[in-house]
């Protein structure tokens, strides 16, 4: 189990004069033994430094970082990377250039025998998917392969933890969905505690059992990825996690059933932020249904724009009294064409938030 | 690369680097041998020096350590940690100054004595060993003989100008400060004038000497030795192009400068020292070897000349105290002020 | 804390090193100047014109080499000309030459060919003969930056700015920049330090002056003050290349798929650009060949060559170049590896103040040591340990600009995962940075070799006695002053051999160097992970 309690990290400033910044501002984690873990964040937001930190590759300011029972990192103690037990997959790779793919693979199996270490490196090739690769270079790999090699090599030692560094936001998408979804398989197979990070929200959510989301040196959110996205701690998290619109409402509470009147009619809200009247309401694609303008029930718009992806479509609906276009998830042949009509109707219970002072989101 | 081809070259490169490194410290000084070793600060010709050393360690046993190349400068950065005995210099110029800064010790009465009169420092600081002369070389080619100036200060005349080169050599300076004394310094920068605008500053004694040969200049200031030097080279006088000329009365043109030697104060050798020097200066000692050498420079004692370039009593050179210069402030101020150094 | 230790303790070894080479700069000062002397120096109007002319031809010969070198490289890089590995040896050959020979050579083939021409003794003959000698150090960096290009670079260029010439323009030579900004700085501080080919080819410079002052009128105090100035002038170049280089790699964006350079085919051009790419080399070391060939068959030859004194002389240079070879790699590494991965203004200072001593006339380097020596360490005066410190404070930027780049083919993100494996700093060093960094360091140390057995002038005072190297034989056989083809012709032509050696290696290591893959873009940590200091 990785344990990170209370950890803080700032660089110096990179002009004279200018403030130190802050990249960890007292951080709290907590992936038990097993677990897939993602930490999401913008650039900048602090998760390269984190990872590094745990790595050992940067010193922090405070905090303790506690791996399986060992305190790596804290007060008076700083373990060195090379005794951390801590696998790494790189951006890119990072293959050493002037290796073959089974001498990278076995560069961390020192103190095997030799016949031994061969054997190893075999079956972690086979392990993710390149037997048959040991003796290329990595100037001769694509760049799938060369990540492939990147998590082998990573694991070979039997590391107590896997650190991921966006390894897979250099290759294409087809790719990358497939590596990604590999990876994760391999890993729960053989029961590895993993933290990965990355600034796509797709990717952090299809992997983790575990979804940590950092904004500007700190954790917003921390949970299950499904209640994360769902029920968001705050407008600008929900924003972050997927394409939503964010519109003026007003709670009406009724006893235990609440909810919210706004330009898409009287819903029904599954996350309230606690206080009545004035609110935000954040509304995602999927929880729209479009209907026929003929029909009844919800309201009416008119589609301003229609993004074709084969399996669905996102239109862009314009509704009186809204401040921007309302994006809504359709199927891909649904026939819908610019300057058609559309009826909308909000299946799902939506979330609300406190009204948003400085924006001014009344009406 | 491959880890295997830069081994290879590792391999192939390390023992031929330890060889090296063997050999290396392996030269260093200090070859143990009976009797004294004498360290030898020169700017003379090496391979002459060499040889008077060589022939000296063979009569004598006694070694030298030498230093070629070497300047006043590098004596006074040393200060007390030097380790010279003895500075042989190639023009008067180094051993004037270490006599006037009262670093060398006198030389003995009876080697000074050996040496023709007027070549060594009066004061009896240092002892001449050799001696070249100012010359003017010319190209018949281009001038004749009766063309040529009959004095230096002719040059100065315009049916010369364009015609000749010069070079601001150490020598040249040397004839700077001989004016200076003894015509003074108004008449002296007269003259410079002349020559910077009549003549072409080939900036080094042999680019003269080969700018004339090679015709690309009528006639050119050098010493005699260069011009000897290529004449041997080539097989004797009458294969070059170019001729030698001495002017015909005593003159500055005919400037003689001596190479001199002296003795350290601080030498702990100096009695071994001054044995050396006057086995230097004596005519059956170092003059022989100086009177066969190709470097051509004239030896000093009586009645012996120069196999290449002839007797020195030939030259009609002005009687010129050289311990004065030591101190060349006034010629350098001169020729700075006009332009006329070398670099 | 480990990390941060090593990397202070390297930092301070770096420093040290940076204060040992400035050394020689201190005891311009120690001998006490005061900016009354240099001021005095301006009076002579000479003085003014020897910093005019100075600078005149450092610029010029600055253009020239890099039009040279860079042209050379692209011949060799990315033409269809045949033999490019020959060419890129022959192209090398001038730096086996060392100045003052190519010079005489020079000069006495127009004596011999053209006396009157007086065409390089001129102010821009003696430009080109000094650029012939110089270019190489433009060249070689060249070659391996232009391999290293991406031709996807130069293809979305030729598509965004139809035109024959725009990827060269657009794209091959800003990404030359950094090369050519390296080797420009070796160039412009050796034409500042020259002396004997200088004085050879008829030119007035500053350090032709400074010498001057020494042997002609034996005034050291004002040597000193001019040399001051000198060091201003070199201050100054050594601050404005950092401006040039000072910006990120070119490397340091992400690539494709690595792909040997697109090649230009030469078409009816093959013949004459074979013709002029011939010329160039020819033109710079066949006069010394010639000259030097000629005197060892000529039938003027007097005396039978002493073939046993020059292999002494060949063994000695040999061992010396060697050693100084080895400490100045030794001593140039903290330094490289600094400044490499850990860009500061502290240690982007450390690395520019070992420029410095580069740049000082050799003869006044050689009086500080003898200065600093007999002071310091009487015990090691005139044996080779001073000899070879004075090599290596010469020609340690060699060694610091040559690993720089072997350096910069490896990556912090290589360190980093060695250590994720469990390399301790020792393995990873062995295992990862050194075998990637070798190439570079193999470069530098054969210059440090070509260019410690070329010198003259400090060898010529701090070598220990009765020992001999080939270019103070060289010397010796001048008779003072001018080199005489005949006597000299064993030693230059050993000169030339000697150097040739190194000059097959450095070609090798160079040509290894740009085969090796594309080094993957660096992770995309945010800046200040780079910059951050130890803490």
């Amino acid at each position: 189990m990785l344990q990170v309690t209370g950890l803080s990290k700032s660089f110096p400033p990179a002009h004279r004069g200018a403030p130190p910044v802050t990249a960890l501002d007292s951080i709290d984690l907590t992936v038990p033994t097993g677990i897939f873990a993602s930490v999401l964040g913008p650039s900048g937001s602090g998760k390269t430094t984190l990872l590094r930190c745990i790595a050992g590759f940067e010193v922090p300011d405070a905090g303790v970082i506690v791996l399986g029972g060992t305190e790596l990192s804290g007060p008076g103690v700083q373990f060195p990377t090379h005794r951390r037990g801590v696998g790494i997959v790189p951006q890119e790779g990072a293959l050493f250039p002037h290796l073959t793919v089974a001498q990278n693979v076995g560069f961390g199996l020192v103190g095997t025998r030799r016949t031994g270490r061969r054997e190893r490196v075999e079956e972690l090739l086979a392990l993710v998917g390149i037997a048959g690769l040991a003796d290329r270079r990595p100037d001769q790999l694509s760049g799938g392969q060369q990540q492939r090699v990147a998590l082998a090599r990573a694991l070979a030692p039997e590391p107590a933890l896997v650190l991921l560094d966006e390894p897979f936001s250099a290759l294409d998408a087809q790719l990358r969905a497939d590596l990604r979804e590999e990876v994760r398989e391999l890993l729960r197979s053989l029961g590895s505690t993993a933290v990965l990070v990355t600034h796509d929200q797709a990717e952090a959510m299809s992997l983790a059992d575990h979804l940590v989301v950092m904004r500007a040196g700190r954790v917003v959110a921390a949970g299950h990825p499904g209640t994360v996205y769902e029920q968001p701690a705050d407008v600008e998290l929900g924003r972050f996690l997927g394409e939503a619109l964010v519109l003026p409402g007003e709670i009406e509470r009724d006893g235990a059933d609440v909810r919210v009147r706004c330009a898409l009619g009287r819903l029904p809200v599954g996350h309230w932020h606690g206080t009545e009247g004035r609110c935000q309401v954040l509304v995602r694609p999927e929880h729209v249904r479009a209907g026929p303008a003929a029909g009844t029930g919800g309201v009416e718009g008119i589609v301003r724009a229609r993004s074709y992806f084969g399996h669905d479509a996102l239109l862009r609906v314009e509704i009186p009294g809204l401040p921007e276009p309302l994006p809504v998830r359709v199927a891909g042949r649904a026939p819908y064409r610019v300057g058609d009509c559309a009826r909308l109707e909000v299946t799902t219970p939506v979330a609300t938030y406190p009204p948003a002072e400085a924006k001014g989101c009344l009406t | 690369m491959t880890p295997s081809l830069s081994r290879r070259v590792l391999a192939g490169a390390l023992p031929v680097l330890l060889a090296a490194t063997l050999a290396a410290c392996g030269t260093a000084s200090g070859d143990a041998g009976e009797g004294p070793t004498l360290t030898v600060y020169t700017d003379q010709h090496a391979e002459l020096i060499s040889k008077l050393t060589q022939a000296y360690t063979d009569k004598t046993g006694v070694r030298f350590d030498i230093q070629n190349d070497a300047t006043v400068g590098q004596l006074e950065a040393e200060g007390s940690a030097t380790k010279a005995d003895l500075f042989l210099s190639e023009d008067p110029t180094p051993v004037a100054q270490l006599g006037a800064a009262g670093l060398l010790a006198p030389v003995d009465k009876a080697t000074l004595d050996q040496v023709r009169p007027g070549l060594s420092s009066p004061a009896g600081r240092w002892v001449a060993y050799a001696a070249r002369a100012r010359v003017l070389v010319y190209n018949p080619d281009l001038i004749a003989a009766d063309e040529l100036p009959k004095r230096l200060a002719d040059l100065a005349e315009p049916q010369y100008k364009g015609r000749f080169a010069w070079a601001p050599s150490g020598a040249f300076v040397a004839t700077t400060q001989y004016l200076i004394a003894t015509e003074g310094e108004p008449a002296t920068r007269t003259f410079l004038d002349a020559v910077k605008t009549n003549g072409v500053n080939e900036l080094k004694n042999g680019n003269v000497r080969d700018t004339v040969e090679a015709g690309t200049h009528a006639m050119g200031l050098t010493n005699h030795y260069y011009w000897w030097i290529l004449a041997t080279e080539k097989g004797g006088p009458d294969q070059l192009a170019s001729r030698i000329y001495h002017f015909p009365e005593v003159d500055p043109g005919n400037l003689v400068l001596s190479s001199g030697a002296g003795v350290l104060k601080s030498s702990p050798n100096s009695a071994p020292a001054q044995e050396f020097l006057a086995w230097l200066s004596s005519a059956d000692g170092g003059q022989q070897i100086i009177a066969k050498d190709p470097s051509a420079q004239y030896p000093v004692t009586p009645g012996l000349a120069s196999a290449i370039a002839g007797d020195l009593s030939d030259i009609k050179a002005p009687p010129f105290d050289m311990d004065k210069l030591a101190d060349s402030a006034q010629a350098e101020n001169l020729l700075k002020t006009l332009g006329m150094s070398s670099g | 804390m480990r990390r941060p230790a090593g990397r202070t303790a390297i930092a301070l070894a770096a420093v040290a090193v940076a204060a040992v080479s400035l050394l020689p700069v201190a005891y311009l000062f120690l001998t006490g100047i005061s900016l009354g002397d240099v001021v005095a120096q301006f009076a002579y109007p000479a003085t003014a014109d020897a910093l005019a002319q100075t600078i005149g031809l450092t610029l010029l010969i600055a253009a020239l080499s890099l039009v040279l070198g860079v042209g050379a490289a692209l011949l060799v890089v990315r033409t269809s000309l045949p033999a490019p590995r020959l060419f890129t040896v022959l192209f090398t050959l001038p730096l086996a030459v060392p100045g003052f020979v190519s010079a005489y050579a020079a000069f006495s083939a127009q004596l011999t060919y053209a006396p009157r021409l007086g065409l390089v003794t001129s102010f821009g003959g003696a430009a080109v003969v000094m650029s012939l000698t110089l270019y190489p150090y433009v060249f070689l960096p060249s070659v391996v930056a232009l391999r290293d290009v991406d031709p996807a670079l130069e293809e979305i260029a030729t598509c965004l700015r139809p035109g024959r010439w725009t990827p060269l323009l657009r794209v091959v030579l800003p990404a030359l920049r950094p090369a050519m900004a390296a080797g420009l700085l070796i160039v412009v501080l050796h034409v500042l330090a020259e002396y004997g080919a200088m004085v050879q080819l008829g030119r007035s410079t500053l350090t032709t002056k400074i010498m001057a002052e020494m042997l002609d009128y034996g005034d050291y105090q004002s040597a000193r003050s001019l040399s001051l100035v000198l060091m201003v002038l070199s201050a100054a170049v050594l601050l404005g290349t950092r401006v040039l280089t000072g910006r990120g790699r070119s490397g340091d964006v992400a690539r494709g798929a690595s792909r040997p350079p697109r090649r230009i085919r030469l078409g009816r051009l093959r013949f004459p650009v074979l013709v002029i790419a011939s010329a160039v080399p020819l033109a710079a070391v066949g006069p010394t060949v010639f000259m030097t060939v000629r005197g060892l068959t000529g039938s003027a030859r007097g005396t039978a060559v002493d073939w046993g004194q020059v292999g002494a002389a060949l063994s000695t240079t040999l061992g010396y170049a060697a050693v100084a070879a080895l400490v100045a790699t030794t001593v140039a590494a903290p330094v490289a590896w600094w400044v490499t991965r850990r860009p500061s203004p502290a240690s982007q200072l450390t690395e520019r103040a070992v420029w410095l001593a580069h740049a000082i006339p050799a003869a006044i380097l050689a009086l500080a040591l003898v200065y600093l020596a007999t002071r310091l360490v009487p015990g090691l005066y005139k044996t080779w340990v001073v000899l070879v410190a004075a090599y290596v404070i010469l020609f340690l930027p060699l060694a610091v600009a040559s690993q720089r780049v072997g350096l910069d083919a490896t990556r912090q993100a290589y360190d980093d995962v060695a250590a994720s494996l469990g390399a301790p700093p020792l393995r990873t060093l062995l295992r990862v940075t050194l075998p990637l960094a070798l190439p570079g360091f193999l470069t530098g140390a054969l210059l440090v070799a070509l260019d410690a057995s070329k010198e003259l002038t400090t060898t010529l005072m701090l070598v220990p006695f009765n020992a001999d190297t080939l270019s103070t034989r060289l010397w010796a056989t001048t008779n003072g002053e001018s080199l005489d083809f005949t006597a000299a012709a064993p030693y230059a032509g050993m000169l030339v051999l000697l150097g040739a050696l190194p000059v097959y290696f450095l070609v090798r290591a160079t040509l290894r160097q740009v085969q090796l893959p594309h080094p993957p873009p660096p992770p995309r940590v945010p800046a200040r992970i780079v910059v951050n200091s130890p803490s």
